[in-house]
């Protein structure tokens, strides 16, 4: 095992970057600063990458917690304010468990270790007035129904949900990070963002995206964006679809 | 005693770089937003931690650094982590996510004096000198810590 650092100790910190970005840095220390980073092309990249993170945060991060968690089960809206609220963390859970019990009857389930015929696997999870069922292509949603998706993989990858709504807007579902997470070969992989689904009414397309290097999620919505009847994801990418409608209850 | 900006403000302006550390540091984004939660909520009950002898981030990067180790310490499921993404090659450099994985499992058992010195020079990458400001002690002292952890670890640059 080798751990090594990306940067030298004559090149730019983290924390030195941050404070830098934030204004935090005397005037000769901004000065200093500058001057490396416009000369070095691995504190460039470092800095654009923590410049893209900080984006990413003011465009989709956690409400302002407003106190200690509490047991009382409260479901606050907000980008992902109920991510956040214990009684979207005992929904979200309640969606695991749905996952771990439910069996899907539309498609093959491939087991941990094995290749999966077809490729990897896209799967959701509804939660709606306390109850909560597994769904499939042709699945009808409501606003503000909470979905929850879990993935099968015939091999490590990193995973995003994108959607493409009925007013052609695209979203990242997951991850919420500028980065997606890896995960390894098996089946009912839960992912861990919930979304809340929002007013726009009319057919949706889920897709899971599996990827071999970590692909942004913002090059992702952009590929779907291009052309939202079959995106074309980056090379080393798959994905899987499943088409829901939004209707009034 | 120096006061921190409005909590709101600070959150928005700072809360990203306590996120991206502490997803760092424990490879789950559902356990970094806790993180995040955590340090926040702890500065709203009692402000008067930051008593101005550093920079705001700086404190910001202890206080995440804690909340994240602790949770490291008590994390049942650490070696799930190294499952498949454990590459055997070596030289990796820390900004994979094989390498944060590997540093992840050293964190577990480390003692704290030395989990923190491997948090600020592995992944947050800072000089001896900044570690040093960071925690308040000397250059040598840091040197010695990092001398400690080659040792107790084989493969340590």
């Amino acid at each position: 095992m080798k751990i090594a650092r990306a940067r030298a100790e004559t090149c730019i910190s983290d924390l030195r970057l941050d404070r830098w970005a934030l204004g935090e840095l005397s005037v000769d220390e901004a000065r200093v600063t500058e001057e490396h980073v416009e000369s070095c092309p691995v504190c460039q990249a470092r800095h654009a990458e923590l410049d893209r993170d900080r984006r990413a945060f003011a465009e989709s991060a956690p409400a302002f917690p407003s106190g200690p968690k509490t047991s009382a089960p409260a479901v606050r809206r907000g980008p992902w304010g109920w991510a956040s609220a214990a009684g979207a963390v005992a929904l979200a859970a309640a969606i695991i468990l749905c996952i771990q019990g439910l069996a899907t009857e539309s498609r093959p389930r491939p087991t941990a270790g094995t290749r999966t015929k077809g490729g990897p696997k896209l799967e959701v999870y509804v939660a709606r007035g306390g109850e909560v069922f597994a769904g499939t292509s042709g699945l009808l949603v409501h606003p503000r129904d909470a979905l929850r998706f879990s993935v099968s993989l015939d091999e490590p990858g990193y995973v995003a949900v994108i959607s493409v709504d009925g007013a052609g807007v695209v979203s990242i579902y997951h991850p919420r990070s500028a980065v997606p997470d890896r995960l390894g070969v098996g089946a009912d992989q839960a992912l861990s963002t919930a979304t809340e689904l929002d007013d726009t009414l009319g057919a949706e397309t889920l897709y899971g995206v599996f990827c071999d290097e970590p692909v942004a999620p913002t090059a992702l919505r952009a590929a779907a964006q291009r052309s939202r009847e079959t995106p074309a994801f980056p090379p080393g990418c798959r994905f899987d679809r499943i088409l829901i409608t939004k209707v009034l209850p | 005693m120096s006061v921190l900006p409005p909590l709101e403000d600070l959150y928005k302006s700072h809360g990203a770089a306590v996120l991206r550390r502490a997803r760092d540091l424990l490879g789950s984004e559902s356990e970094a937003q806790e993180v995040l939660h955590d340090v926040f909520v702890s500065l709203l009950q009692k402000p008067e931690q930051f008593g101005g002898q550093s920079s705001v981030m700086t404190f910001l990067y202890r206080m995440s650094t804690n909340a994240a180790l602790g949770r490291l310490r008590s994390r049942r499921t650490r070696r799930r982590l190294l499952a498949s993404t454990h590459d055997p090659t070596s030289g990796v450099a820390l900004q994979s996510q094989e390498s944060r994985a590997e540093l992840r499992e050293l964190l577990g058992s480390l003692p704290d004096d030395l989990a923190q010195i491997a948090v600020h020079y592995y992944l947050d990458e800072m000089t001896q000198g900044e570690i040093a400001d960071m925690l308040g002690c000397s250059r040598q002292w840091v040197q010695k810590r990092l001398d400690r952890l080659r040792r107790s670890d084989e493969g340590l640059p």
